[in-house]
């Protein structure tokens, strides 16, 4: 069986997620690997095809998701989306300085033209850790996804995945699902930032 | 295989600065095409160049590569045949086995027993097209002349045993490959591309034009799981490939567009095989323990039957296709 380009090179991820406090301690509540779902090698392959969008820019990881309705069972490479991404720009926080963008998102290879709400990673915050790993920090300020409700009752974050901004060069970016984890419910409050650090090993 | 190169190449993608959208003279470095496949290399075993039609027979400047035939008239595919025989006892007849780490074909030289100029890339090279090393093409292979290569093959004892022309080569009649040896894609939209698959995979003819676009890309029932690569190596080259020890590794390449720019070379980088200022990087690598142009011989099927040219009944093998599949899901 030839192995895929995913699988030959290896490639992984690392996530770690820390609680940082107003007094600026930190407290690790995540450190584990996680899942590169099938959307990495969609992206890659329109990529090496020369089937999508013109701009290289279109091909990066730029933008996460947070929700609150993962679980172990979501981890699977097939998965192309969130279970239960957060669904508006004042989820992701008004006040807060996550820049939040709105887009489609493609779904089994198919642009799904209903508005999605994402995290822009801001580029600063994308480092090379060494020649085959990139890593993106994820910053939920104090103002960031507090109180998060679903049927009146508050529920805790507890998915995150990475996106591919737009392989297709959709009119309106329609972003693909790279990368995904299930943690363990955070109930997110202005107490803390809550920052991912995510090493993505090409 | 993918080598880490690969990853490094899909990192620095990951890694290019968004800044650049908003600077039109830096915008052509975002071009996507700058960044995938971009050509196609062959190799074989390092030692393999001190040998076969590297090695030089007398009279040396005449043009015509010569070789040593062990046997009837089997060159390649030594490793079952009478030339592995006879060669075996003298250098060790397999390639440099796959290498994650690999940046070239064969890590070792590969310079031949010509070596003035020549320069060491780990593959063979096409020199025909090089104004300073066309008048060693037959030294220094593993491709002939646009107009064809002369030839001459004796048997261990030094008689001639069969002589000819090798059909002219499609890769220099069309300005398809540098002289570093690297076979260009086709130039063309993925539409043409798509088209010309569907077109040439099913049969080809030594007359066909398809030969001397270069390597298609299509996205056929597999996309976006897979990317489908097709290629030919027509009777021309096949021969002359045959000459000189045949194919072990095949190289696909993306631009070494960092390095390109470290440099100062900005895009875009259109294809010139005469003077071609494009850098590659390894991307993936196919590494044989046999060699793919060996041949069964049989009296139907002698040399000058499958690769010459003129009054040889040549057109058994009008090329050679070759059909990758790279496989992203």
């Amino acid at each position: 069986m030839q192995l895929s380009l995913i699988e030959d090179l290896d490639i992984k991820g690392h996530l770690t997620i820390s609680k940082i406090y107003r007094d600026g301690n930190e407290e690790v509540i995540f450190d584990d690997h996680n899942i590169i779902v099938s959307g990495m090698g969609v992206a890659l392959a329109h990529l090496f095809s020369l089937s999508g969008s013109d701009s290289i820019l279109d091909y990066q990881i730029d933008r996460f998701q947070v929700g609150v309705s993962g679980g172990t069972a979501l981890e699977v490479s097939s998965r192309n989306s969130l279970s239960g991404s957060l669904s508006s720009f004042s989820e992701y926080g008004v006040d807060s300085n996550t820049f939040a963008a709105s887009a489609y998102q493609i779904i089994n290879n198919s642009i799904v033209s209903i508005a999605k709400f994402y995290g822009i990673i801001p580029q600063q915050n994308i480092t090379r850790i060494d020649a085959n790993t990139v890593r993106y920090t994820i910053v939920l300020d104090e103002d960031s996804c507090n109180n998060i409700q679903r049927g009146g009752v508050n529920k805790p974050l507890n998915e995150v995945g990475l996106f591919v901004k737009n392989i297709k060069n959709s009119a309106i970016d329609a972003p693909i699902l790279v990368a995904y984890r299930h943690f363990n419910d955070i109930q997110k409050t202005s107490d803390f930032s809550l920052v991912f650090r995510w090493s993505i090993n090409f | 295989m993918f080598v880490d190169q690969a990853g490094e190449h899909i990192a620095d993608i990951m890694m290019i600065n968004r800044g650049l959208s908003g600077i039109p003279s830096a915008s052509s470095i975002l071009d996507t095409s700058n960044y995938t496949f971009q050509a196609i290399s062959y190799g074989k075993d390092a030692s393999g160049f001190k040998y076969h039609a590297h090695t030089i027979l007398s009279p040396s400047a005449d043009g015509i590569i010569k070789v040593i035939s062990y046997g009837l008239t089997s060159f390649s595919g030594y490793s079952t045949s009478t030339t592995a025989s006879a060669l075996r006892d003298i250098y060790k007849l397999y390639p440099q086995p796959f290498n994650s780490l690999d940046t070239r074909l064969e890590s070792k030289s590969t310079l031949p027993n010509f070596i003035l100029n020549v320069p060491d890339l780990g593959q063979y090279l096409n020199p025909s097209i090089s104004p300073q090393l066309s008048a060693y093409t037959h030294l220094i292979g593993g491709f002939p002349e646009a107009s064809g290569s002369k030839y001459k093959i004796f048997n261990s004892s030094g008689q001639l045993i069969s002589s000819g022309v090798l059909l002219s080569s499609v890769y220099n009649l069309s300005g398809i490959m540098d002289s570093s040896g690297f076979l260009t894609f086709a130039q063309a939209s993925l539409g043409f591309h798509n088209i010309a698959y569907s077109l040439v995979e099913g049969s080809i003819s030594q007359a066909d034009p398809w030969l001397g676009f270069g390597v298609l890309r299509a996205t056929r029932s597999g996309f976006p799981s897979e990317v489908d690569l097709l290629w030919h190596l027509p009777a021309g080259e096949c021969g002359a490939l045959n000459l000189f020890g045949g194919i072990y590794h095949i190289g696909l390449w993306c631009l070494d567009i960092k390095g390109m720019l470290k440099e100062g070379n900005t895009p875009p980088y259109s294809f010139n095989p005469l003077n071609n200022t494009r850098k590659y990087k390894l991307f993936a690598k196919k590494t044989f323990n046999r060699d793919l142009l060996t041949y069964n011989y049989s009296s139907n099927q002698v040399f000058k039957d499958l690769f010459q040219d003129g009054a040889g009944s040549w057109s058994e093998i009008p090329a050679v296709v070759f059909k990758w599949k790279i496989r992203f899901v």
